[in-house]
């Protein structure tokens, strides 16, 4: 639950930010309500979580327990901007799956190619698909705080604020984050031409 | 601006964070600077691989389904949920025990103050029984009566119970309870009640009744006065002449 309020205390940016259409709430916040609002969002949630569990199947049930999540705490929403505040969620299961699968990993073995799974989606199957899936490789070898950050930037298209506000870091960090990504990533595709 | 400096902001700059005066001061900075330029070139490289390559993982198909279903399912367990909340009972339930326990000194209050009374009234029952007795001694409730105008800032009701048993034996004053009192004494047989009477501006009382030390009180209230008799003679008797004294008139 930790992680929960975590995620709503970080996911309430300042009003300024609702420049969104959500802002007029009823009092009754039905489920009707939370759908009009946060599945439009569910691509974005998918994506960030695919890109942080690098499994498909994973990232299906992080992406279930984000939306009970948010439906849970969707009183203390109050109509700022819904992606962020989503994402916020989103994130922070993330991250909770991970942690439990690293507890897992000190049990058992954890073969890390086991659970990235390299296309399941026919797009991929594209002309560039060697080197995106030399792009992608090299994403997955970041750290989360550093892919996060480049999925939420290069993907999202989220300000350093809004950011910063998500994964709970000052937007100095957030820019940091992003330079030493983007140099590991430059390095990496260098190396796999 | 050095090299250092400007590559620390050079992200900033193309992510569009930097302020007016960052931006121009790194890009007048990378005019002049082959390496900076250089290093601004691999970035945007960078990102445009990124932007067009880096594929984003739409949704599959079912999962729109399963989260709709889910948060379907949790409202209606938070609803069953709701549908059993007792707080809000359990809310009046604080209230009512808050209120019965503002009230209840004032009910002690009331019962102590009735029970410090009737303590006085038997004292002064005894006391008169050991000695001074009367003030006024007749059996003729015209003559007591008169006796206490200008003694008391109340006339008291004297009733003449001859007939029933209960003989008027004469009056005095009495001081109880922080108020001067009238003592009326009756008889029955061997024994002496005392009948205290005073105004009250309270509700009716019920009736109530004390024993103590082989004494009874009977307390009552009729019209504007608050009547006790004190009396060693037995309850049921005393409750007769109490019974007789509030159906009088």
């Amino acid at each position: 639950m930790a992680t929960l309020t975590n995620a709503v205390l970080a996911g309430s940016p300042a009003a300024g930010a609702a420049a969104s259409d959500e802002v007029c709430m009823s009092n009754t916040k039905s489920s009707a309500e939370f759908d009009r609002i946060f599945l439009p969002h569910l691509n974005a949630a998918y994506n960030l979580a695919r890109y942080l569990i690098r499994n498909a199947q994973d990232a299906e049930d992080v992406v279930q327990e984000s939306y009970l999540r948010a439906f849970r705490a969707f009183s203390s929403f109050r109509g700022e901007a819904s992606r962020p505040w989503l994402l916020t969620i989103v994130r922070n299961t993330s991250f909770t799956w991970l942690r439990d699968a690293r507890a897992r990993a000190g049990q058992a073995e954890y073969h890390e190619e086991l659970h990235v799974s390299g296309d399941d989606n026919p797009e991929t199957q594209s002309i560039h698909r060697e080197r995106a899936g030399a792009l992608e490789n090299c994403v997955a070898q970041l750290p989360p705080d550093f892919r996060e950050a480049i999925v939420l930037r290069e993907m999202e298209e989220l300000s350093y604020r809004e950011i910063a506000e998500i994964t709970g870091v000052p937007p100095g960090t957030v820019m940091s984050r992003l330079s030493r990504a983007r140099a590991r990533l430059a390095e990496c595709l260098r190396g796999r031409p | 601006m050095t090299c250092d400096e400007v590559k620390a902001l050079l992200h900033a700059r193309m992510d569009g964070e930097t302020n007016t005066v960052q931006s121009a001061a790194v890009d007048s900075h990378i005019e002049a600077c082959p390496s900076c330029a250089a290093e601004r070139e691999v970035i945007e490289s960078l990102r445009e691989t990124i932007r067009g390559e880096l594929h984003y993982y739409n949704a599959p198909a079912g999962l729109r389904d399963r989260v709709t279903v889910a948060v379907r399912g949790a409202e209606h367990l938070d609803g069953r949920a709701r549908r059993t909340d007792w707080r809000p009972w359990g809310a009046i339930a604080a209230a009512l025990i808050l209120a019965a326990l503002g009230v209840w000194p004032f009910f002690i209050n009331v019962r102590y103050q009735r029970q410090l009374v009737a303590d006085e009234l038997l004292s002064a029952h005894v006391r008169a029984l050991m000695g001074r007795s009367l003030d006024v001694i007749s059996s003729d409730q015209h003559n007591v009566k008169p006796w206490f105008n200008g003694k008391l800032p109340f006339s008291p009701p004297v009733a003449d119970l001859s007939a029933e048993g209960f003989p008027l034996e004469g009056g005095r004053l009495d001081y109880a309870a922080g108020r001067p009192l009238a003592a009326l004494v009756y008889g029955r047989r061997l024994h002496r009640i005392d009948l205290f009477v005073w105004p009250t501006t309270g509700k009716p009382a019920p009736p109530s009744r004390f024993e103590r030390d082989g004494y009874n009180e009977i307390s009552w209230t009729k019209g504007n006065f608050a009547f006790t008799a004190v009396s060693d003679l037995n309850a049921a008797e005393l409750g007769t002449f109490a019974g007789l004294l509030q159906n009088s008139r």
